[in-house]
Order: structure tokens, then C-alpha cells, then sequence
């Protein structure tokens, strides 16, 4: 008998170790993996508010954590390297893609919408006024992996009928900004910018010749590791910020404007996957 | 002597030269102050290049990688790199503006630069840039104040040093002159003063004379005719003697008369026939003149001046002439007239005894006899008389002889209207 619980204690104790490390790995800390759009100072210091908001509501700490670049923070979320992910659209959408579904926690609506448009943009004074008058004219590009500077509206202008051929020439100019710019200059026909974009430099002589579907925004993932509970409380969390004052202004310290987080689904991505499967097979290049 | 006519024309003179360096000082600063303000743009224009050209450094790359939003800062720092820059702007061949800057300095004095930034393939943006040009225009400004300013000073040194040493002691002179012409009169009117009561002596004293010598003259005459016979030989020559020297004597005391009459005479200025005077003085002489004398007079010789005066001075010299020549066996006495140098020079000459030329200037002074009184007879004053009427009508007298040849009195009468008022000539 004596025999018998000793070695159940011991078995007990085992599991117990066994289950610690599981435990642990689950409990001691939580890696918030952000994909570098901008410089990681600026980064740290703009999701700083957010992790810790998170880590007072879980009781543990969350580290923040730039990838290298956007393949390498798409491969740390999709094997489950880090536990959040703050991802734009084209990201989640080769994050499916690529590692399959992953726990969808929220999406930012700025000003209170949670989708966000392209605009192709010409010169106020231009000739042109429909997408197909675009054949045999130079566009604008912003970054090949930019969604509203590049893949979209050259999809846009494949649905228009206007292929990578079809333009006289083009070029990648590395930001929405440099894209208004080089309209505004008349060093090219056209070109296409995020909407915000678009706004800012409209004044100075930019006309949109066609806007693009509305595209979820920017959303925060879960890996597979976290539990169902763990999941739920961060979800939570983060769909709470918008309801106060201090929560505003941790949300405003990643981007202002944005007033909530929202919930999200993985269909709200749908038509985005249409637009870089379709580029894919085009043979697009990002 | 100078004028008051050489003192203007000095002034004119001075101030010509002035005004004329004072253009000429004028149009000389103003083109180098002009030509430093060209110098100094050019510069500006240099340098203004050069900043281009950084500007272009800064920009084109990016530009032709279609990095847009960088010339924003890249301009700002640019513009800040400079003082002078107060606007620029980068502007698109289409014309749109890229970037603008604008630096916190003002100024009211600028100038426009432009220039180009090549980027891409062929593509142009404009770079316009105004500049402060107040520290150009500062250095210009200076650099004119100190040439005008020392351009002014140059002209205002000169005037006054010319009125110093050239107007001024010709001011001097001029009143040194006029002050000493003012003596001068003064003396003269003294001199005048003091001739006039010599004058005036001399005919009361001859006058005077006259009479006391009268009454010896006729006193002796008287003894001589009526208790003549009762004389002896001896004292009968005596009396004659006296009555002699007594007719000699009146003779002086008249000639000396006649010669202060020349001096008391009114002047006037009448014209004058000469020749007709000379034939009347020849005339009158006719008893002197032998049977086988030449008397030629030029007809036609008329002058301006005093009749009775210049009857006295023809018949002294042709008295002179006649007496002189008596003693010839064909004795000739001349009166005409010559031109020397365009003036009119009377003559009379005879072929008499003549005289040394030795003695030339004493004939004409008074009482001064180059013949013995036993050949010739006269009292000496003849030809003074002669000078003397001459010199009134402001001519010359002069003489030439040769002895046992002849001898010719020239003399010239220079009246024109206004008759010499001097007589202390």
C-alpha cells in the first residue's frame, strides 16, 4: 500500500513538473510581435501604452517585439512564435495562407470605421477621367508590398483592363506621399495613394479617378498557444479601449484616429484574398 | 597792369576748371561705384550658383528615385544654411510647388535668383530664390559716400586753395594798382598845381620885365640920337652897345614869354592848315630869305590842333631853317610831310650850317645856343617853344643834322579829339 502512493505521488509530482513548463510557457510572459512600418523607436514607443494596459488586465508582462521585416513577423505569428499580432490586411491575408486560421482578437476602426479605401489619383487638370484611359499612360506605385500603393489598384486597373503592360512606364516610389508628389509634379499620369493620403495633398491640385472596394483594416491576432480563456480575456481587453477615456489614448498612441478596437472576422478579409489571389495569378510581383 | 577785367577772367577761368573736374569727378564715381555694384552681383550670382548646385546635391538623387517628400526638409535646411536666403522655392516644370522655405529675416531690399535641378531622365524643377541684398547694397552704399564724399572734398580743397593763391593776390594786386594810380593822380594834380604857379611867375616876371627894360631902351636911344654928337667916339659905341643889348633883352624877355604862353594857352583842337600857316610864316620872313632862296612848302598839310600855337611852332622852326641856311649861296628851306609806320611826320629842313649830332638834345632845351652869336643871331628858346608846342598837341620832336649839310626838324601831332590837358609833359 505504502508502495502504491509513493508511487502515485511521485507520478502526480512528475505530471506536475510536466505541466509546469506547459504551465509556465503559457503563464510567465506575453510577446506582442509588431511588423516594422515605421522605425522601431517609434514602434516601441507607440505600443508601449498597449502592453502595458494588457499586462495589467492579465497579470503578466507583455514584451513588445519588432520583426525583422514583414515575411519574418508573418512567419513568428504563423508558427506560433509570438503570442499577439498587430497585422495590416495583406499581411493576415498571406498569414492564412501561408499557416492557415489563426484566433482573431480585433480590428482598429479609425474614426469609427473599420474598413479603409484606395483612391487612383490624377492631376486636378488631367485628361483622364476613367481607369481605362490609363492604357498607354505612366502610373505611380508606392511600395511593391504596399496593399492601397500598389496591389489593389493594380487590380483595379487589371479588372479596368489595364494590364502591367498597358502602361507606358511605372515606377515603385517607395511612399504614399512620394506617389502624391510625383502626381502633383506631372512626373507621372497617375498613381494611387490610401485615401488619407489622398486628403492631404488634394488641396494642392489631386483629383481621385476611382476609389477602391473598402478593405478591413489593421487587426490583432492570437497564436495557437494561447487558451481559448486567454484568448477571450484579450479580446476583451482590447474591444474594451474604445469605451474609455484612458483606453482612447492608448489606441491613440499606435495611430490617432482610431477610436476602437472592433471585432473581427476572417470573411472581412475575403475580398482582399479575391484581389491577391487574382494578382498572383497574374504573376504581379509585390 | 591787371584788371578788374583780368580778375573775371580769372574767376571764369576757375570756376570753368571747377565745374568742368567736378563732372568729370561725378561721372568717374558714379561708374566705379556702378561698375563695383556689376562686380559684386556677379559674385552674388557666383555664389548663388554654387548653392544651386549644393541644392541640386541634395535633391536630385532622391528626386530621380522618386523620393518626393524629401525636398520638403532638404530645401528648409538648405535655406537655413544660408543668411541671405529670405524665400525659395523648388517648383515643377508643370508648375507646381514642391517645397517652399521661408527664413524669419525681412528685407525691403531683395533680388530675384533662379536656376535648375536635373533629376530623373530630362526632367526639370525650377529653383527660385530671393535673396536679402541689403549688406550688396550696404558696401555699395559705402563705397559711394566715401568717393563723393571725397570727391567733394577734392573740389571744395581746390576752390579754396585757387581762391587763395590766385584769386586773392589778384584782388592785391588790383587794389595795390588802383591805390597807387589814386597817388599817382593826386601827385599829378600838385604837380599841375605847382607848374601852373611856376607858369604864372615866370609871365608876370617877364612881363614886368618889359617895362624897365622899355624905358632903357628908349632912354639910351633918346641920348644916343640927340646928344649923340656931343658924345665922344667911344661912349656913341656904348650907347649902342646898350641899345643893342636892350633890343636883345626884350627879345629874350619876349621869346621867354612866348614860351610861357605856350603853356597858359587853352588847348584847343581845330583842324589847321598847315601849309597855309607855313606860307604866311614865310612870308613874314620874306626880308630874310635872299633872292636865290627855295622856299618849298607841300600844300595840303592840315592837322588837329591849336592855330596860334602851331603858328608860333612854324614860325620858330622855319625862322630856324630860313636863318640858318642865309648863309648859303642857294639856300633851300623845306616843309612837308612824311608816313612812318602809318603816321604822319612833318618836316622842315634846310641846307644850312648844321651842328653836331653830338649836341642833338641840347637844342631843345632853353637858352642853349650851339652858334656863336656873331653868326648867327637868336636867343635860344626857339626850338624849346617848339618842343614844347608839340609835346601839348601829344607829338614828338626830334632832329637830325649834319654839319656844313643841312639840318631837318621832324616833329608828329598826336590830337585826335581830346587835347593833351598836361602840361607836365
Amino acid at each position: 500500500m505504502r508502495l502504491a502512493i509513493r508511487l502515485l505521488g511521485w507520478t502526480l509530482a512528475a505530471i506536475s513538473f510536466a505541466l509546469v513548463p506547459a504551465l509556465a510557457g503559457a503563464a510567465d510572459k506575453l510577446v506582442l510581435g509588431i511588423h516594422p512600418y515605421k522605425a522601431p523607436s517609434k514602434l516601441i514607443g507607440a505600443f508601449a501604452p498597449l502592453a502595458t494596459t494588457l499586462s495589467k488586465q492579465l497579470g503578466m508582462p507583455v514584451e513588445i517585439k519588432i520583426a525583422a521585416d514583414y515575411q519574418q513577423h508573418i512567419d513568428a505569428i504563423g508558427r506560433d512564435q509570438i503570442d499577439i499580432a498587430y497585422l495590416g490586411p495583406a499581411s493576415y491575408v498571406k498569414l492564412v495562407e501561408q499557416y492557415g486560421k489563426k484566433p482573431l482578437l480585433a480590428r482598429q476602426a479609425l474614426r469609427g470605421i473599420p474598413t479603409f479605401h484606395g483612391k487612383i489619383i490624377v492631376r486636378q487638370d488631367s485628361p483622364l477621367h476613367s481607369l481605362a484611359d490609363l492604357k498607354g499612360k505612366s502610373f505611380a506605385f508606392g511600395d511593391p508590398a504596399s496593399t492601397m500603393s500598389h496591389l489593389v489598384p493594380r487590380y483595379m486597373l487589371w479588372e479596368a483592363g489595364v494590364g502591367g503592360d498597358d502602361l507606358s512606364r511605372h515606377a515603385f516610389l517607395g511612399s504614399h506621399d512620394n506617389v502624391a508628389l510625383a502626381i502633383l509634379a506631372g512626373d507621372y499620369d497617375a498613381g494611387a495613394v490610401k485615401e488619407a493620403v489622398f486628403h492631404k495633398y488634394r488641396s494642392r491640385g489631386l483629383r481621385a479617378l476611382a476609389t477602391s472596394p473598402a478593405l478591413s483594416d489593421h487587426l490583432f491576432v492570437a497564436s495557437n498557444r494561447l487558451s481559448p480563456d486567454q484568448v477571450a480575456r484579450i479580446r476583451q481587453t482590447l474591444l474594451n479601449l474604445g469605451s474609455t477615456a484612458d483606453g482612447i489614448k492608448v489606441l491613440y498612441k499606435i495611430k490617432r484616429g482610431i477610436t476602437a478596437l472592433v471585432p473581427v472576422h476572417d470573411d472581412d478579409y475575403q475580398n482582399l484574398r479575391v484581389i491577391v489571389n487574382k494578382l498572383a495569378e497574374l504573376g504581379v510581383a509585390e | 597792369m591787371p584788371s578788374a577785367e583780368a580778375l573775371a577772367r580769372q574767376r571764369r577761368a576757375l570756376t570753368t576748371f571747377i565745374v568742368t573736374l567736378l563732372i568729370f569727378l561725378v561721372v568717374f564715381d558714379a561708374f566705379i561705384v556702378w561698375q563695383q555694384r556689376q562686380s559684386l552681383l556677379d559674385e552674388l550670382e557666383g555664389h548663388t550658383r554654387q548653392e544651386f548646385e549644393l541644392l541640386g546635391e541634395l535633391t536630385s538623387a532622391a528626386l530621380t528615385q522618386g523620393n518626393y517628400a524629401v525636398v520638403e526638409q532638404a530645401l528648409s535646411t538648405w535655406g537655413n544654411l544660408n543668411r541671405s536666403i529670405l524665400e525659395a522655392r523648388l517648383v515643377a516644370a508643370n508648375g507646381f510647388v514642391m517645397a517652399e522655405y521661408e527664413s524669419e529675416q525681412t528685407s525691403r531690399q531683395t533680388e530675384f535668383f533662379k536656376g535648375h535641378i536635373a533629376y530623373g531622365s530630362g526632367k526639370q524643377a525650377r529653383i527660385e530664390v530671393l535673396k536679402d541684398m541689403a549688406p550688396t547694397n550696404v558696401v555699395i552704399q559705402r563705397l559711394a559716400l566715401w568717393l563723393f564724399g571725397f570727391s567733394g572734398l577734392l573740389i571744395s580743397l581746390l576752390g579754396v586753395f585757387q581762391h587763395q593763391f590766385a584769386i586773392k593776390p589778384l584782388q592785391q594786386e588790383i587794389s595795390e594798382h588802383l591805390q597807387t594810380e589814386q597817388r599817382l593822380r593826386e601827385h599829378t594834380l600838385e604837380l599841375q598845381e605847382v607848374n601852373q604857379e611856376l607858369e604864372s611867375f615866370n609871365y608876370s616876371l617877364s612881363h614886368d620885365l618889359r617895362t624897365p627894360l622899355r624905358a632903357i631902351t628908349s632912354y639910351s636911344q633918346i641920348i644916343s640920337d640927340e646928344d649923340g654928337d656931343r658924345l665922344c667916339e667911344e661912349s656913341r659905341r656904348f650907347f649902342a652897345r646898350i641899345v643893342e643889348t636892350s633890343k636883345h633883352m626884350a627879345l629874350l624877355i619876349d621869346d621867354i614869354l612866348a614860351l610861357s604862353q605856350v603853356a597858359r594857352v587853352q588847348m584847343t583842337a581845330e583842324p589847321v592848315d598847315l601849309s597855309k600857316l607855313a606860307e604866311q610864316v614865310a612870308d613874314d620872313q620874306r626880308t630874310a630869305l635872299s633872292q636865290h632862296a627855295i622856299c618849298e612848302i607841300q600844300p595840303g598839310l592840315v592837322a588837329l590842333g591849336n592855330k596860334k600855337l602851331l603858328t608860333l611852332l612854324l614860325d620858330n622852326l622855319l625862322g630856324n631853317a630860313i636863318k640858318f641856311s642865309s648863309k648859303e649861296t642857294h639856300p633851300e628851306v623845306r616843309f612837308g610831310s612824311e608816313q612812318h609806320d602809318g603816321e604822319t611826320v612833318y618836316t622842315v629842313s634846310d641846307n644850312g650850317v648844321g651842328f653836331d649830332m653830338r649836341y642833338a638834345d641840347k637844342v631843345f632845351e632853353p637858352f642853349q645856343r650851339l652858334h656863336d652869336q656873331e653868326l648867327f643871331e637868336g636867343t635860344g628858346i626857339g626850338a624849346a617853344t617848339a618842343k614844347r608846342i608839340v609835346n601839348r598837341h601829344n607829338g614828338r620832336i626830334w632832329v637830325n643834322s649834319r654839319p656844313g649839310v643841312g639840318t631837318t626838324f621832324y616833329f608828329t601831332l598826336g590830337l585826335e579829339s581830346e587835347p593833351a590837358a598836361s602840361a607836365a609833359r
